[in-house]
């Protein structure tokens, strides 16, 4: 009889496993097709876990973010002298550019004085650590520890020290995930210089993204210099994202100016467009409803 | 092979649990986010697979897809689909635990690069269905790879650290040792 009920049991608590099993994986498929829908529950319900774990994400980073430091400063330690040398070239050359930048500055701010110039806003930022991955070949994104009681706020623009890193694409209370501009997904609308082509910068899983619909080919130039737009108001105008890299049959190339390789901090940008033109200017006819309504108001 | 009771069963899921978050975390580490950089190797398919040929019944398969789960939350990758190839994985390899057992280190090296190159063409393969970007092959060859060596350094770790060992094999030596 005991052995009955232990029996019963056994096959009891293998119909239960089995029913969860069902149940979650028909779970994983329902959000595999939200996440392949673009829904957005999917991004809360991943800055909701990545709120959770920030912390212990924070105390392993940090150890391991060290260790691999430690090595690369001792392979650098082996070559000290020959960047020593270089350094100091650099040095020289850059005190003559600060003495022109500095004189330049002068003239400038003396030109908008005459001018009287009103400048756009300044944009803000807020800076975080890296504090993980994505870890797979799947996407391309890294999780800061900076979130919405920072100010974050969505579709901002990530910068490093020398460049655009990618865009704001999940904000939590404590963390922010930010889409690289390498992931699939990405893509920035961006002008080419000297030549002011436009062209949307498009994220291919590899270390060059492509610039799509690029208006035309002539006047663009290996090294050439490629910044945001400022198109759709979502990115401030001008922020460096790299240079061309190549132009070959399936369009060109941009070398990415951030350092991807070793990205540790990142800014993230607080920026609003300082004019919204929402509604058409006085020189524009109004629309036939809008015209009527203007000749029966008793006021007039 | 006797089944493990209650308490030992929690305790098994608990530091599976332990270890597995690890994982999560080690494989998620920002060392070099450049697109061609290595991949990092897929530590939590080792984990669960170390701890599935050795406890099965201490490894619940919804509690390795509730980790895939999460990892894939965390990671910004297809959400579902690293669980479900995760899970598919590891239960594959448990189901063949007890010729593993008996083969020796050579057969579980060989059924874990199966298990790995296999798990990776089912995501190729619901991402081709979906019409979803598929990732560069040969880094998806190199993570593979990555996830074999990793798996050797899991099993040193565990082994020989850790001291996780086989269940059943303790089990016998428990019941001649009895009798």
């Amino acid at each position: 009889m005991a052995r009955d009920r232990g029996d019963i049991g056994k096959e009891f608590g293998r119909l239960v496993s089995r029913a969860l099993m069902v149940a979650f994986v028909l779970i994983c498929v329902v959000l595999f097709a939200l996440w392949r829908a673009d829904n957005p529950r999917i991004e809360r319900m991943r800055m909701m876990i990545a709120d959770w774990a920030s912390p212990s994400m924070e105390l392993t980073s940090g150890p391991l973010s060290a260790g691999a430091d430690m090595i690369e400063d001792f392979e650098n330690f082996t070559r000290v002298y020959e960047q020593n040398k270089s350094l100091r070239r650099e040095i020289q050359r850059l005190r003559a550019w600060r003495e022109q930048a500095q004189q330049l500055e002068r003239e400038n701010a003396q030109l908008r004085a005459l001018n009287n110039l009103k400048l756009g806003d300044r944009v803000g930022y807020v800076a975080g650590e890296v504090i993980a991955d994505s870890g797979s070949p799947f996407a391309q994104s890294v999780l800061i520890n900076i979130g919405a009681f920072d100010g974050v706020s969505d579709g901002a623009a990530a910068v490093d020290g020398e460049g655009l890193v990618g865009r704001v694409v999940g904000v939590g209370d404590r963390a922010t995930r930010v889409l690289l501009l390498t992931d699939f997904s990405s893509r920035v609308p961006v002008k080419v210089l000297p030549s002011g082509r436009r062209a949307i910068l498009t994220g291919e899983g590899v270390d060059a993204p492509r610039l799509s619909f690029l208006e035309a080919m002539a006047g663009v130039a290996p090294g050439d210099r490629v910044m945001t737009t400022g198109d759709g108001g979502v990115f401030p105008p001008d922020l460096l994202v790299g240079n061309v890299a190549v132009i070959g049959e399936t369009g060109a190339r941009v070398q990415i100016r951030a350092d991807y390789e070793r990205l540790e901090f990142v800014r993230i940008l607080r920026y609003r467009p300082s004019t919204e033109i929402s509604t058409p200017g006085g020189l524009v006819i109004p629309a036939p409803e809008t015209a009527g309504a203007l000749e029966e108001d008793p006021l007039e | 092979m006797a089944a493990p009771s209650s308490p030992t069963r929690w305790l098994n899921g608990l530091v599976l649990i332990a270890f597995g978050w690890l994982a999560v975390l080690l494989e998620l580490a920002p060392l070099n986010e450049e697109a061609g950089a290595l991949p990092a190797p897929d530590l939590l398919f080792c984990v669960c697979a170390y701890f599935a040929l050795r406890r099965p019944t201490g490894t619940p398969a919804v509690l390795v897809g509730l980790m895939g789960l999460v990892r894939d939350l965390i990671s910004g990758g297809p959400v579902g689909l690293g669980a479900l190839t995760l899970l598919a994985g590891v239960e594959t390899v448990r189901s063949v635990s007890e010729t593993i057992r008996r083969r020796g280190l050579a057969a579980e090296l060989l059924m874990i690069a199966i298990a790995s190159v296999g798990m990776i063409a089912l995501n190729v393969l619901a991402l081709v269905v979906t019409f979803s970007p598929i990732p560069d092959i040969m880094q998806l060859v190199l993570r593979a790879a990555g996830t074999l060596g990793a798996y050797v350094l899991i099993y040193l770790f565990m082994r020989f650290i850790m001291r996780v060992r086989d269940d059943a094999w303790r089990d016998r030596s428990l019941s001649s040792g009895a009798g």
